[in-house]
């Protein structure tokens, strides 16, 4: 039996700046195995420890990685340049189903570095874009220099991705939606049956997109949520992530809104 | 099956037989005025003629008749399986890895029904209901030899029959110990238990043996009084996150965690780099954890659950609600030690109960 706690080592190839304290890294890693959408791996930088960080591209010749600056190892993984080497190990957890939709109208949500995630899922409709509906993409965030991928927002509407941006403040130069991501669905044409819905976001953000969604007539079986817990060991057995009657990191992090009713919302759970 | 009346004195071969196959025999021993298991060299050494008191926030040892009249302390199986501190593995600055596994070949005696059940419940977390297999808790697990004991004398605190784990352990186990007045009813489940049991003397049970094993099996069931009712329970609570009954248990609870570090099945843990002096290798340790620690929640910084009333809620529906969710079955065993070892006598089995009638 194999120690779960292998990394393999992921070489810096190139690290990009997407705001002050928002980088990408883009690792190459050997023998890396296959993965999707939503999905996360668990990265080491020497001596400071693991953290769980979502990949954020379905490239594979790298594997792309989207961190905020937070605490003490992502403090220490920034100071990192390209040409250094840090662990990882994965791919883990549930991911977003798209495969199960075919033919579907698809509304993407993300607030904040919540994009990350819904990055790939992004990508993914856009190598595949004719067996799927129409596709929209809600973004939000809390100034326009939280709006991650600038640079990939235009391939993204001449891959057939209806994107829609908003800002909680504008600021200088912002002529676009302000308020919270929600406002967004007025522009929104869904047909509830034939409609999934997938976010990644604060809490808060996808308590108040679920709802929304739910009173757009979609079913709670076709809404799906991505959580966030303290992590540790990514494997089932540290108990850090527990979420009710789950574990994040390998029931979830991507969960039906079916799944999780009873226990989604609770304060403090 | 095979099954033996096995004089008294007897019994001391049997750890001589584990020892001889190989085994790490861990037995529980009086030390500091407690039941504790520990591993033993000889028969010598394993607590005799002791009996306990518990209650809630008690616990105190005594002269008894019987040889095990006593049930268990603060540690129990998970201190060998689940070591407090394991190390995971070593790195070297150029990510160079190194995995020191360590093995063990354990034989538990004395263990009792919940120590049984507590075990079960650890495979399905490390290995069972895994899908990435724990190694580390394997090479510890793989090769456990249990000799169980049947409670004749239950503590007070005890609810092994609300759960169904105890306070028998028939065919759960390699052998089972029945303690008679004058003898041991010895019975064993497996190829190994039966090759150990030929080893020693002992003669065919008499129907007045059987007869004697009733009656003490009925004292010690019906002296079981603390109850849980499992029915539909993982619902009920599930339907109690709101009660107004969590701020009242907080303003008892001290957060202290002693109910989860003595909890047989509380597995949690976290994950640390110890660095060598001249940092040249990082060896990553597992440690025990607890949920009562603010910090066990935090995300970026800010912790999740940051009421003592959220975490208390945590613990108790983790073992009466979440585990059932998690791993279909309870993930509490009915061994009262977070009831015995709560210093404010904090009893799960009361609140339970509140939480059901009136919360
Ligand atoms: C499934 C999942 C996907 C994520 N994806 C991303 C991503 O794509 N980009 C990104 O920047 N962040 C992501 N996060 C959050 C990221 O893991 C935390 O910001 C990071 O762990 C903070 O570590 P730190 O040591 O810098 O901070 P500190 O606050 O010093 O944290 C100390 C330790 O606490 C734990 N911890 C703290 N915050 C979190 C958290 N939010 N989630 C889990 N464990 C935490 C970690 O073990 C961490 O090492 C994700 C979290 C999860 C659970
Ligand atoms: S219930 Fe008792 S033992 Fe558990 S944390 Fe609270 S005070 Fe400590
Ligand atoms: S992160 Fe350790 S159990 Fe999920």
């Amino acid at each position: 039996m194999g120690n779960p706690f292998v990394l393999k080592r992921a070489l810096i190839e190139e690290v990009v700046e997407e705001n002050e304290n928002t980088r990408r890294f883009l690792l190459k890693v050997d023998g890396f195995s296959e993965f999707k959408p939503g999905q996360f791996n668990m990265l080491y930088v020497y001596a400071q420890g693991e953290v769980p960080i979502s990949i954020s591209s379905m490239r594979r010749d790298l594997i792309e990685h989207t961190v905020r600056l937070v605490g003490e190892v992502t403090e220490d993984l920034f100071l990192l340049k390209e040409g250094d080497y840090i662990g990882i190990r994965g791919p883990y957890g549930t991911h977003f189903p798209v495969e199960r939709y075919e033919g579907w109208d698809i509304v993407l949500v993300a607030g904040g570095l919540g994009l990350a995630d819904i990055k790939p899922v992004v990508e993914y409709l856009i190598e595949r874009r004719e067996v799927y509906g129409r596709v929209f993409l809600l973004v939000g965030a809390k100034n326009p220099s939280g709006l991650l991928y600038k640079g990939d927002y235009k391939k993204w509407k001449e891959g057939g991705i209806e994107l829609l941006l908003t800002v909680d403040k504008p600021a200088e130069g912002w002529s676009g939606h302000v308020g919270v991501v929600t406002e967004l669905f007025k522009f929104v044409e869904l047909e509830p049956h034939r409609t999934v819905g997938m976010m990644c976001g604060p809490e808060v953000m996808m308590y108040f997109t679920t709802k929304k969604l739910l009173k757009l007539g979609l079913s709670k079986g076709n809404i799906y949520l991505s959580m966030e817990r303290h992590m540790k060991c990514a494997v089932g057995t540290c108990g850090h992530c527990q979420f009710g009657y789950t574990f994040v990191c390998k029931d979830g992090p991507i969960f039906s809104y079916e799944r999780i009713k009873p226990i989604f919302g609770v304060k403090e759970l | 099956m095979l099954e033996k009346l096995v004089p008294k004195e007897e019994l001391g071969n049997l750890i001589d037989l584990l020892k001889e196959r190989g085994y790490t025999v861990v037995a529980p021993v009086v030390k500091d005025g407690v039941i504790l298991f520990e591993e033993v060299g000889s028969f010598s050494e394993v607590a005799r003629g002791v009996e306990e008191e518990q209650e809630k926030g008690y616990y105190r040892i005594k002269e008894g008749e019987f040889w095990f009249g006593y049930v268990h302390g603060p540690n129990s199986l998970k201190h060998f399986l689940h070591p407090p501190r394991t190390e995971l593995i070593r790195i070297k600055p150029d990510l160079s890895q190194e995995t020191l596994l360590e093995r063990k070949k354990y034989a538990f005696f004395g263990v009792r029904g919940c120590d049984l059940a507590s075990l079960r419940i650890l495979d399905d977390v490390f290995i069972k209901k895994n899908p990435h297999k724990d190694s580390h808790y394997s090479a510890l697990r793989e090769d456990v030899f249990t000799v169980a004991v049947n409670c004749t004398h239950p503590a007070k605190t005890c609810f092994c029959t609300s759960m169904g784990t105890g306070p028998f352990t028939e065919g759960k186990s390699d052998l089972t110990i029945t303690e008679l007045k004058e003898a041991f009813l010895i019975r064993a489940f497996t190829e190994e238990g039966e090759e150990i049991l030929e080893g020693l003397r002992g003669e065919v049970p008499k129907e007045e043996d059987y007869e004697e094993e009733r009656t003490l099996r009925e004292r010690a069931v019906s002296g079981i009084r603390r109850r849980v009712d499992r029915e539909g329970l993982p619902r009920k609570l599930l339907e109690k996150l709101e009660s107004p009954l969590w701020k009242e248990i907080a303003k008892r609870c001290l957060a202290c965690g002693s109910c989860a570090m003595v909890c047989p099945t509380c597995f949690c843990y976290e994950v640390v780099d110890d660095i060598s002096l001249d940092g040249s290798e990082s060896v990553r340790l597992r440690r025990w954890d607890v949920c009562f620690r603010e910090e066990f929640s935090a995300i970026h910084g800010i912790p999740l659950r940051s009421s003592i009333a959220s975490r208390y809620r945590q613990w108790l529906l983790h073992k009466f609600s979440y585990w059932v969710g998690q791993f279909g079955e309870f993930g509490c065993v009915g061994c009262g030690r977070c009831i015995t070892w709560c210093p404010v006598g904090i009893d799960i089995t009361e609140e339970v109960g509140r939480l059901l009638s009136d919360g």
